[in-house]
């Protein structure tokens, strides 16, 4: 038996615990009453614009951002890219890095600058026609185990599983409390990027434990597919700050609809303006290690 | 200067003699209890009115339907009236002091409105009860219900400054006040989640319940632990006269009471009993993974007392109510509270009665696979209360009552423990809170009461524990943890004592005319004990925490201003209550808090204050064929929270909307009943739309775009109303046991309120759409059939 992947995130209890008590909740309100949701018309607030920068470094790639405005939320155009803004990379405090902006790409930035472990990374930002700077949270790139194993199976129908080939990984957790993952799968090369395909765990229920079908169940990642689908899976560490981030991503984008949710919370990155902390700009600067491994699903 | 002032109206009694209060002549005094002659139980609130000497004098009966009243001597008229029943009035010539039992019988229809408007005028008029609010168990039955089950709570949202967050919401709130911060008694005993089914129904089983008590403001020195409200439910006590059965089957549930005497007239017993059967329902959906569905609700009330002398009685009474909810192999998920209650009265003399009780409650919920699963989990959380109480009440004269006692409860709170193939838990909490009351009610002059009360409590939150240390500076993160230290077994961890844990109470009540009475209060609170949640309502999985190292308790402090008036030959009553609500030390929860499974919960929390006003109307019309309330709120409630930082701050600091804030709240009830077989009922309301956070702009991670809600409760639903009505048919039978069917329909214009309204985006086209969410989409209709043996 492996534990669901697809849908939550795979070897976090606690995260576990919270999908359940999400699921008993929308669904015993099904079952017992017959609650709606309709679609009406309303008009929103105009926010303020503020800038959304998405960073990022690790021990495989080097350093990268996406530079964008915010905009209404009814607003159906994709986010103004910035393509003049300066980004500076700081690892240990000191300047390491100036990002170069992507001519192919508007928005997108590169440096040369490939992460180091143990090493602590931040940016500086300005904005064009502004000349306060941004600046960001610093980042450590962390340790991150390796993937021990990728494979398919096959899975008959039972209650709740729908009948097909699944597929699965091995790896094992290190010792000592305090390590955060991240997951991201590729199917066909494509990223799996939608709100549910965030996925994140913390060892504080797995310490140290292999998900080996053996100590605890393997993590089921995709399924079921047809055979020949190409998946890459990354593992990457990330720091408790950025886990907190996605957590909250996750819950502003997929926890809404139902009775039991929580209430709808600012997602606010570590991007600030360095002169007043009380003013944020959206997105996340981080930095992790990273393990990548691929499958292709075998009959 | 002000203590000399409490110190008068706490004590200034004992510098007047009885013969001073009784105007000269020789004093007797009348005690006694007031009892239902039907089943014998006691009659909480009756009133007593002793005329003698031209003047008269009056008292109501407490919990335990007992009474006593100076007075006197020489020939006295006594009337004894309880709504429901048929006044009892005689002449008596006092030579000594007596003791009384009252026997009423009730009436079989509606009381005239004379006798009733005599009862009512005691009760409101006279008094110095303020923002208090009284159903009994036959009111609840008579309105419409969900599904046929008759609700305590969703009655008393009818009322006046009762509001909820929305329809099927669990728990209510009361003028400002967080659900969290209603003490709910169960036969004394506190009730950490008064709901089933998430919330759409309440545990109280109306068949075992006698009445409800809902203290607004204005809470007798008896009562802490809580801030904002007082729901004091009692359960009936059984019949000491005859064996009885009474229920009802259902489309949701059957239930069943059973009550008789042990020894007639000395000591009865109840059980009651109700289970829900949705689950047996499912497997008729032909969907295999349905008919795998456990869902279910039941609850169990007993009650014994006994009379063992004429000064001595005892009661013990219990609560077992449980949620089950689960698919065969893969969850279950249950939810439930235990409570047990025992309790000794004793009459010392005729002016002094002592009552001891002690008390258990429990809540738990357990999550998890079932046992049998592979590599199975379940994880249990768990609060328990243990509580014992010394009480007394002194009636030294007809201007004078005392009350005052002693009280402690230990709390033991387990956060969350999980077993199987892990093992962990969280920290268990220890607490104690000692606390100690006087109230003394005094009748001024004929026209004018005072009650003035002050409640004393301490809290100690002690180990053993592991106990994370801090940064210095007050925040409390993850990021500057420095430390821990471990506590041993009962060292204490944190005290909360001195001044600060005082609690003065007072209420006073100047009577304008016959008709007409002014009433006014002030009660501080003070709340040691936290429900940490932060969704929309709260559901089973939260947990309660103490204050401690870095909890603070919460206070509140609230003025009242109220004025009564009886209309048209004492049929009608208005009231028209104001009141002004500040909160301290409240408990927030910082964006996207994590509470599930968390150690240091502290670093999760905001601290806040609030504040609270409104204006209340209640025009009642209790008697006749035509009868109900119409009740209208206008209120709103502010939250402030201002950090050191952006994150420890809800919207730069500035006031917000609480989310259970409504700005109108009318409701109108009626009820008719053209015949003796046949009772009509109906109640329609509305609500302003609450406060809900909307997203005004758009964020992107990774190609993920996300909402920004950045002015947290800055926007409003849509308001809501609805119509409710029920019939109910009473076949032929003898007396009061006709079996009767109650129908009617919820909802009945199917109007589809907003819970919430939430958005959906395409993540392709970007396209956003907002939804409302309904809990009740449609009519629901009803029907259960009702009889008693």
């Amino acid at each position: 038996m492996s534990i669901p992947f697809s849908s939550f995130v795979p070897t976090s209890w606690k995260s576990a615990l919270r999908i359940s008590v999400l699921l008993v909740g929308v669904f015993g309100s099904l079952l017992v009453l017959p609650s709606c949701q309709d679609p009406i018309d309303l008009n929103l607030p105009d926010g303020t614009v503020r800038p959304i920068v998405n960073a990022r470094i690790t021990n495989a790639d080097s350093v990268s951002a996406e530079v964008f405005w915010s905009s209404t939320y009814l607003n159906q155009s994709p986010n103004t890219p910035v393509s003049d803004a300066v980004l500076v990379l700081y690892a240990n405090g000191q300047a390491v890095d100036t990002l170069a902006a992507v001519p192919s790409k508007p928005g997108s930035y590169r440096g040369t600058t490939v992460g180091q472990m143990g090493n602590s990374y931040s940016l500086r930002i300005w904005m064009p026609g502004d000349p306060k700077p941004w600046i960001t949270g610093a980042e450590t790139i962390r340790r991150c185990p390796p993937i021990d194993s990728i494979y398919s199976e096959n899975r008959p129908r039972a209650p709740f599983v729908r009948p097909g080939r699944y597929s699965l990984i091995h790896f094992t957790e290190p010792a000592g409390k305090g390590d955060q993952y991240r997951f991201r799968v590729w199917r066909n090369d494509t990223l799996e990027n939608l709100p549910f395909n965030i996925t994140f765990f913390d060892d504080q229920f797995n310490d140290g434990r292999s998900f080996n079908n053996v100590d605890f169940p393997a993590v089921e990642f995709a399924g079921p597919d047809s055979v020949g689908v190409r998946y890459q899976v990354e593992v990457s560490s990330i720091s408790p700050e950025f886990f907190q981030f996605l957590n909250l991503l996750r819950q502003t984008t997929l926890q809404v609809g139902s009775p039991f949710d929580p209430a709808p919370a600012l997602v606010v990155g570590n991007i600030w303006r360095e002169a007043d902390p009380r003013e944020y700009a959206l997105g996340y600067f981080y930095a992790s290690g990273v393990s990548r491994a691929s499958v292709v699903v075998a009959p | 200067m002000k203590y000399t002032i409490l110190t008068v109206l706490l004590f200034g009694f004992w510098s007047q003699s009885p013969a001073q209060n009784a105007g000269g002549g020789s004093l007797a005094t009348i005690s006694g209890t007031v009892k239902d002659a039907s089943n014998g139980e006691s009659l909480f609130n009756a009133a007593v009115v002793v005329e003698a000497g031209g003047k008269k004098y009056s008292v109501l009966t407490n919990t335990y339907g007992n009474f006593s009243l100076t007075t006197i001597q020489g020939p006295v008229t006594i009337t004894v009236s309880s709504l429901g029943y048929i006044q009892q009035s005689g002449k008596y010539t006092l030579v000594k002091s007596n003791s009384l039992v009252f026997k009423l019988k009730p009436s079989v229809v509606d009381l005239d409105e004379v006798t009733v408007g005599v009862e009512r005028g005691v009760n409101t008029l006279k008094t110095t009860e303020i923002s208090v609010a009284q159903i009994s168990a036959k009111e609840v039955k008579k309105l419409p219900q969900l599904l046929g089950e008759a609700d305590v709570i969703r009655a008393i949202r009818l009322l006046p400054g009762v509001s909820s967050v929305g329809e099927g919401a669990n728990g209510f709130n009361v003028r400002g006040g967080n659900s969290d911060q209603n003490l709910i008694l169960l036969d004394e005993a506190p009730v950490f989640n008064s709901s089933h089914l998430f919330g759409f129904f309440s545990i109280f089983n109306a068949d075992a319940v006698r009445d409800a008590k809902l203290y607004k403001g204005g809470m007798p020195s008896i009562y802490g632990g809580r801030l904002s409200s007082v729901l004091d439910v009692r359960q009936r006590e059984g019949n000491n006269q005859r064996w009885a059965s009474s229920g009802g089957v259902g489309l949701l549930s059957s239930r069943l009471l059973v009550e008789g005497p042990l020894v007639k007239d000395k000591a009865s017993v109840m059980l009651a009993g109700r289970r829900s059967y949705f689950d047996v329902f499912l497997p008729l959906f032909n969907n295999p993974e349905l008919a795998q569905t456990i869902l279910y609700f039941y609850d169990f009330n007993g009650k014994i007392n006994a009379q063992l002398s004429k000064k001595d009685r005892v009661y013990a009474s219990f609560y077992n109510g449980r949620d089950r909810f689960g698919a065969d192999d893969l969850f279950q998920f249950g939810w439930g509270n235990w409570t047990a209650t025992t309790r000794w009265n004793r009459a010392i003399n005729d002016k002094l009665f002592f009552n001891a009780t002690a008390l258990y409650s429990d809540y738990t919920y357990l999550l998890g696979t079932p046992n049998n699963a592979e590599r199975q989990f379940q994880l249990n959380a768990r609060i328990q209360n243990y509580v014992t109480t010394a009480a007394w009440s002194y009636f030294p004269s007809t201007k004078h009552s005392l009350d005052f006692g002693v009280q402690n409860t230990y709390y033991v709170f387990s956060p969350g423990k999980i077993t199987g193939a892990v093992n962990l838990s969280l920290n268990q909490e220890w607490a104690t809170e000692p606390s100690a009351y006087i109230s003394h009610t005094w009748k001024a002059t004929p026209l004018f009461s005072v009650t003035s009360g002050l409640r004393y409590s301490a809290f100690g939150n002690l180990g053993p524990r592991t106990l994370t240390f801090y940064k210095p500076g007050g925040i409390y993160e993850d990021s500057t943890a420095i430390g821990t230290r471990t506590y041993g077994k009962g060292e204490s961890i944190r005290w909360f004592t001195g001044l600060a844990g005082l609690e003065p109470r007072m209420s006073a009540n100047l009577e304008l005319s016959e008709n007409a009475s002014l009433k006014a209060s002030y009660n501080r609170n003070r709340q040691y004990i936290h429900l940490i949640s932060n969704n929309t309502s709260p559901t089973p999985v939260n947990v309660w925490r103490p204050a401690g190292a870095y909890i603070e308790p919460a206070t509140a402090q609230q003025v009242a201003l109220g004025f009564v008036q009886k209309l048209a030959r004492g049929a009608g009553m208005l009231t028209i209550e104001t009141y002004y609500k500040g909160l301290q030390n409240i408990v927030d929860y910082k964006d996207g808090a994590d509470l599930i499974f968390k150690d240091n919960i502290e670093t999760e929390l905001l601290r806040g204050k609030g504040r609270a006003y409104g204006l209340e109307f209640l025009l009642e019309k209790k008697t006749g064929k035509f009868n109900g309330w119409i009740s209208y709120t206008l209120s709103r409630t502010e939250l402030q929270v201002d950090g050191p930082t952006r994150g420890l701050s809800v919207n730069n600091g500035a006031w917000y909307l609480a989310n259970y804030n409504k700005l109108h709240d009318l409701n109108v009830v009626a009820n008719y009943a053209p015949s003796k077989q046949w009772d009509l009922s109906g109640t329609w309301s509305y609500q302003s739309g609450r406060p809900i956070t909307y997203p005004d702009s758009r964020g992107e991670f990774e190609g993920i775009p996300y909402p920004i809600y950045a002015n947290r409760n800055g926007g409003l639903t849509p308001p809501t109303h609805r119509l409710d009505l029920a019939a109910t048919f009473a076949f032929k039978g003898k007396g009061n046991r006709k079996p009767t069917l109650a129908f009617g329909v919820y909802n009945a214009y199917a109007r589809r309120n907003p819970y919430s309204v939430f958005f959906r985006q395409d993540f392709n086209t970007l396209q956003v759409q907002a939804y409302r969410l309904s809990v009740f989409g449609t009519a629901i209709p009803y029907v259960t059939y009702n009889f008693s043996f």
